[in-house]
């Protein structure tokens, strides 16, 4: 990057393009052409995986470690801090190399001839017996290359069941060899989602381009950044990020690529400039804002497809989700709270404190008000405050104008997005309190209603505290989801596994009768998280998923995803029709299927009867057919 | 098949809808056999002959089941009507009379709450068999004593003898005999363990502990024993089964037993869902069976011989895969047409050769025989009488053709539609059908081919097109014409768009290295 084009553009706007993956120039997303990102942005975020390693290459503690997990997830960067730690460098070459005296890396097994792997397995273990070994693998690689009897060397059937114990835990410890797997690494942990963020919207990456628009039309990307800062935002954005992990393993580079696109998109400086002198205020609007980014503004779907976690994210609704107070805050924020009339660009609303509040007086007309790009909606050649579309859409008398207004209100238009759904998504992302903190703010705008309470009972299990409560809440959920039999008071309901065939949770039609096989004890069941022990001192973790467990086994337990907590939660709530995916029942027959086969069946015939008033399991007595009698 | 008057079987017109069909696909297919019937006919076969193939074709036992009781009160109609001697129930009521209570879900020898069993066993009926009348209601196929074969009603009699419902043929056609004995018994060797397997497992399944089969049980006990009718094997069965050991059949056993083996062996799904999938995968195989088999005699091009699954949910006109499919579709409809042409006048053509001709109008059925004129001098039969034998190929293939036109011939393909249908594989209405498979029939196939799981969807989309011949995205459809109607593009959105539907059923999970990873739930655990 030479100084003149620094001058020009600001380095971490090229450096943040090219992280994204959404767009042609994507160069600094994969790791050999990684450099030329740290030198404006700095060395990788440190892990904790990567901190464990270096530690234990500063010690003097024989052993392996195994590091498994799919592609992208961090490995080989964990193998460069370990080089790092012990003076070395990380090797080119997949063999077995030692980069230090008595310091073995295999980079990545994979990368051998399938008949060489064992070799080098072998022959990186053996070093770790007198000193140690980092071996990179994934899981299939590791399995074949354990597969056959032990030998002298090597006792296959050990590792094997340390391999099996990671990937059932997150790590496991079989002598020596310490296996941690790092699938279950997540970007949205206490300490790592800080971190990310500081990486790229820290204020001394951000101190302006010569000729930065921010002080006349304003800057969408600092803005952006600026927003960026906030705790609240933060916390928002890690709501929705925990929600697309959820359904996919998340690497570092794909959400560093997602905060990319959140916060450049595919502008540059020289845009933004040029844009701001030929357009002025109207330049630049929410479209470029990183509460629609986040969720895939400005890309096509076919593009966000790409992106197992965008995806996930957008499958939030955020955007989508009506509120009827939030809504009416945009037609009229005359009683909005003075945080939303802020947001609203209303000119009477008094100026936030925060960094992002450093443009100039505003000028009268639809853009009196405005505070940056990220308050400004286009409607038809120009562009308006959102409090400004509001006023149009309410009170102008133009019939003209109200259409035009309603338009931009609900239509997306070329590149721009509909002013209702950008509004709807900066009021989750910057007015949360106002809508009763982070948890309101879901349940109002969210299609995951209760994607908060989720992550709240994950934590609560994690740390120990009192779930009783929860846990009747989720088995009075789960028997009305099965079943159509909302009581707690029987237990866990386990029908036969043959009935929920018959229950359609999604349907209107009353549930019709259920077979019940056994009745669980709630004092039987208990609640975990999936994360927990030593990958928690190794990994970077972040209670999102909790298991039910019945007796405390692990094969005999419901894995409870966002998806299927909010099924539960509807069932629980409203006991009614809800909204349930095709995973989320094949799910559930899968685990009564095993209840039923691992839990003993009630002596008695019994029946869960949704239309019993109360609710009801009711008893059905066989006829009894006297011995010997008959035709 | 109906006993002539000297008692003796009458033999199958060998120019009729039924031979030409076995002759052309080595198996019996109907157009109104769905994967409900071909499935709980396999089922009921395994369990009759006591999950062992029988010593000798003659001890083969039929899969004729009546069940009456359960029956009726499940499906809540009276199976024992008619029946007015005698007492069952522990001497209480006469059949009849224990029926009609069974069917109101009435008390009977102190039972209680029978109507809830009923309520709870009618949601188990297999919603496919629900278009046809009571008698061939069948509940989906969870557990051995809920299965039973279809039944009829005979209307009463002079001298007062009140109708009656008894077991016999109407939409299990022997299918599921073939499809029994191709597990039990394959002609493939290399098979037998997987068939062994699947067998065992499918045992195990069916024979779980279960309410329902308590309820079955002690209700079926009411009758007293030898209340229930004995089927004899009638000479039709016998063939079925024999033709399960036509070596024709060869890779539709391989294929039957290797998919049973996967789905029976899974992990991570219940009994009765994988009891669902096998009800899926039996009927898809034998499905494909009879495509590859109108495809091989009409020497179809092998850049044709494909399905083009299409994954869009979009207006038709803005998704040229959908439209691409409904094509293929109709291509199919044509290749069956071929080939039953052809195989017609090849076995015209046998016949004509052999020293003693046979009579040609008793060739045909004899609902068939109007239509194509056997009375009249210009009719098919009556051509094929006054022909020199053998005659020119394309004499052979013109009197084919007209038979085929003005006869039920097309029970073949119909059959075949019928079978995608029933497994849910056709979408599109009845104008533009399309295949376009849903998050059940996916995940029988993931389940099927669980002995690999897990694998990318690369790798899977690949997999489906070497297992069933089915296209998803641009890799698997290396080789066929696709190349010509459908950019690559296309392809790999379809692809993309499967994988989404893959994930939101739970069958795969999307890694951030841009790969989806098919079938890690039901994938062997064997560490």
């Amino acid at each position: 990057m030479t100084a003149n084009q620094a001058a020009d553009e600001l380095p971490v706007v090229t450096a943040l393009r090219s992280l994204s993956i959404f767009t042609a120039d994507q160069s600094g997303a994969y790791r050999e052409h990684f450099a030329s990102v740290a030198a404006v942005l700095g060395d990788d975020v440190p892990t904790r995986l990567a901190g464990y390693a270096a530690q234990w290459a500063a010690g003097q503690q024989a052993g392996a470690l195994v590091l498994t997990g799919n592609a992208g997830t961090g490995k080989t960067a964990v193998a460069e801090a370990y080089c790092r730690a012990v003076g070395g460098v990380l090797p080119t070459g997949e063999r077995p190399t030692e980069v230090a005296a008595g310091r073995w890396v295999v980079k990545d097994l994979s990368g051998l001839a399938e008949s060489a792997r064992p070799g080098a397995l072998e022959q990186a273990l053996a070093a770790a017996v007198t000193g140690q070994a980092l071996i990179c693998a994934n899981e299939g690689v590791l399995r074949d290359c354990l597969r056959g009897p032990a030998t002298a060397d090597l006792d296959r059937d050990r590792l094997r069941g340390g391999l099996d114990s990671a990937l059932r835990a997150g790590a496991a410890r079989t002598g020596t060899v310490l296996f941690a797997n790092t699938n279950r690494q997540r970007p949205t942990a206490d300490r790592l989602w800080p971190l990310l963020l500081d990486y790229v919207t820290r204020p001394a990456l951000w101190t302006g381009c010569t000729g930065c628009p921010v002080d006349s039309a304003g800057c969408a990307l600092r803005a952006n950044a600026d927003q960026l800062r906030r705790a609240d935002v933060r916390e928002q954005l890690r709501t929705l990020v925990r929600l697309g992990t959820g359904q996919a393993v998340p690497t570092l580079r794909e959400v560093l690529a997602v905060l990319s696109w959140a916060i450049v998109g595919p502008s540059s400086c020289r845009q933004v400039k040029e844009d701001a002198r030929d357009r002025g205020l109207d330049g630049q609007t929410a479209t470029a804002g990183y509460f629609t980014r986040a969720v895939g503004g400005g890309l096509p779907a076919e593009t966000v497809e790409r992106s197992p976690l965008m995806s996930g994210m957008r499958r939030s609704g955020l955007g989508d989700v009506s509120d009827l107070e939030v809504d009416g805050w945009l037609r009229d924020s005359t009683g909005a709270p003075e945080r939303v009339r802020a947001v609203s660009g209303n000119p009477d609303a008094s100026r936030p404190s925060s960094a992002a509040d450093d443009a100039p007086a505003t000028p009268a007309g639809p853009l009196a008000g405005t505070r940056s790009p990220l308050d400004r909606v286009r409607v038809g050649a120009g562009s308006r405050t959102f409090y400004s579309l509001g006023e149009m859409v309410s009170t102008d008398e133009d019939p003209a104008h109200v259409d035009l207004g309603l338009r931009a209100l609900v239509e997306a238009s070329g590149d721009d997005a509909a002013g209702q759904s950008l509004w709807r998504q900066r009021i989750f992302f910057e007015a949360s309190a106002d809508l009763g903190g982070p948890g309101g703010a879901a349940r109002r705008l969210l299609d995951y209603r209760h994607l908060v309470d989720l992550v709240d009972l994950a934590r609560a299990v994690a740390e120990g505290e009192d779930t009783v409560l929860k846990l009747q809440d989720l088995v009075r959920g789960l028997n009305f989801l099965v079943t159509g039999f909302s009581s707690p008071d029987e237990g866990l309901v386990v029908p036969d596994p043959a009935c929920l065939f018959a229950r359609d949770p999604g349907s209107f039609r009353p549930a019709r009768p259920s077979l019940v096989h056994a009745r669980i004890a709630v004092s039987r069941l208990t609640l975990a998280v999936p994360d927990q022990g030593l990958v928690a001192e190794l990994v970077d973790v972040d209670p999102v998923d909790v298991d039910l467990l019945v007796d405390g086994d692990p094969l005999k337990s419901l894995r409870i995803r966002p998806r299927m907590y909010e099924a539960i939660r509807e069932a629980q709530q409203f006991q009614g029709p809800v909204g349930q995916g095709v995973a989320e029942m094949s799910d559930l027959r899968g685990f009564y299927g095993r209840l039923a086969a691992g839990v003993d069946r009630d002596t008695e015939l019994r029946v869960a009867q949704p239309e019993a008033s109360p609710p009801a399991l009711l008893q059905v007595r066989l006829p009894h057919f006297a011995a010997g009698s008959g035709t | 098949m109906k006993a002539a008057a000297t008692g003796e079987p009458k033999p199958e017109p060998l120019l009729g809808p039924n031979r030409i069909i076995e002759e052309l696909f080595a198996l019996g297919i109907d157009r109104d056999e769905t994967a409900s019937q071909l499935c709980v006919e396999t089922l009921l076969t395994l369990s009759t002959n006591e999950w062992h193939p029988p010593a000798d074709e003659k001890l083969l036992v039929s899969p004729k089941v009546e069940r009456f009781a359960i029956r009726s009160l499940a499906v809540g109609v009276n199976f024992l009507a008619g029946q007015g001697d005698g007492l069952v129930a522990g001497g209480t009521a006469t059949p009849d009379a224990y029926g009609e209570l069974l069917s109101r879900g009435r008390a009977v020898a102190g039972s209680s709450n029978l109507d809830l069993a009923h309520e709870a066993l009618l949601g188990l009926v297999d919603p496919d068999t629900q278009k046809a009348h009571h008698g061939n209601w069948l509940l989906r196929p969870f557990h051995e004593s809920l299965l039973w074969y279809d039944a009829r009603r005979s209307p009463a009699q002079r001298g007062g003898i009140p109708a009656r419902w008894g077991v016999r043929k109407a939409h299990m056609r022997g299918g599921g005999i073939t499809l029994a004995r191709l597990l039990l018994d394959p002609p493939s060797a290399d098979v037998e363990v997987l068939g062994r397997r699947a067998v065992d497992a499918i045992h195990r399944a069916l024979t779980a502990s279960s309410p329902l089969a308590d309820i079955s049980d002690v209700l079926e006990s009411g009758l007293s024993a030898g209340h229930a009718r004995a089927y004899p094997t009638e000479e039709s069965e016998r063939r079925s089964w024999r033709l399960g050991g036509d070596p024709r059949l060869g890779e539709l056993a391989r294929r039957v037993c290797r998919h049973a083996e996967g789905v029976m062996l899974q992990n991570g799904a219940s009994d009765p869902a994988k009891l669902w999938q096998l009800r899926s995968v039996l009927a898809l195989d034998v499905a494909v069976h009879v495509l590859q088999a109108a495809w091989s005699t009409t020497e179809t091009p092998a850049a044709e011989q494909y399905l083009l699954l299409a994954f869009g949910g979009g207006a038709r006109a803005a998704d040229p895969v959908r439209q691409r499919s409904e094509r293929i579709l109709g291509r199919v409809r044509v290749r069956f047409q071929e080939a039953v042409v052809l195989t017609l006048a090849n076995q015209m053509r046998e016949l004509g050769t052999r020293p003693k001709p046979p009579a040609w109008s008793d060739q045909f059925e004899l609902r068939q025989r109007k239509k194509l004129g056997t009375g009249d001098d210009e009719g098919v039969a009556s051509q094929l009488a006054g022909l020199r034998h053998p005659a020119p190929r394309e004499k052979y293939l013109e009197l084919a053709q007209a038979a085929a036109e003005s006869a039920d011939y097309g029970r073949a393909e119909l059959g075949f539609r019928r079978l995608l249908d029933s497994v849910g594989l056709l979408a599109g209405g009845s104008t533009y059908r399309y295949t376009s498979p849903p998050p059940e029939l996916l995940g029988a196939l993931v389940g099927a081919l669980s002995a690999r799981m897990p694998m990318s969807s690369t790798e899977f989309y690949s997999a489906i097109r070497d297992e069933w011949g089915l296209v998803v995205d641009q890799e698997s459809a290396e080789g066929t014409d696709l190349e010509t109607y459908l950019d690559g593009a296309q392809l790999e959105r379809n692809g993309r768009r499967a994988e989404r539907l893959l994930t939101s059923a739970g069958l795969a999970v999307g890694l951030s290295d841009r790969t989806t990873l098919v079938g890690e739930q039901s994938r062997r655990v064997d560490l």
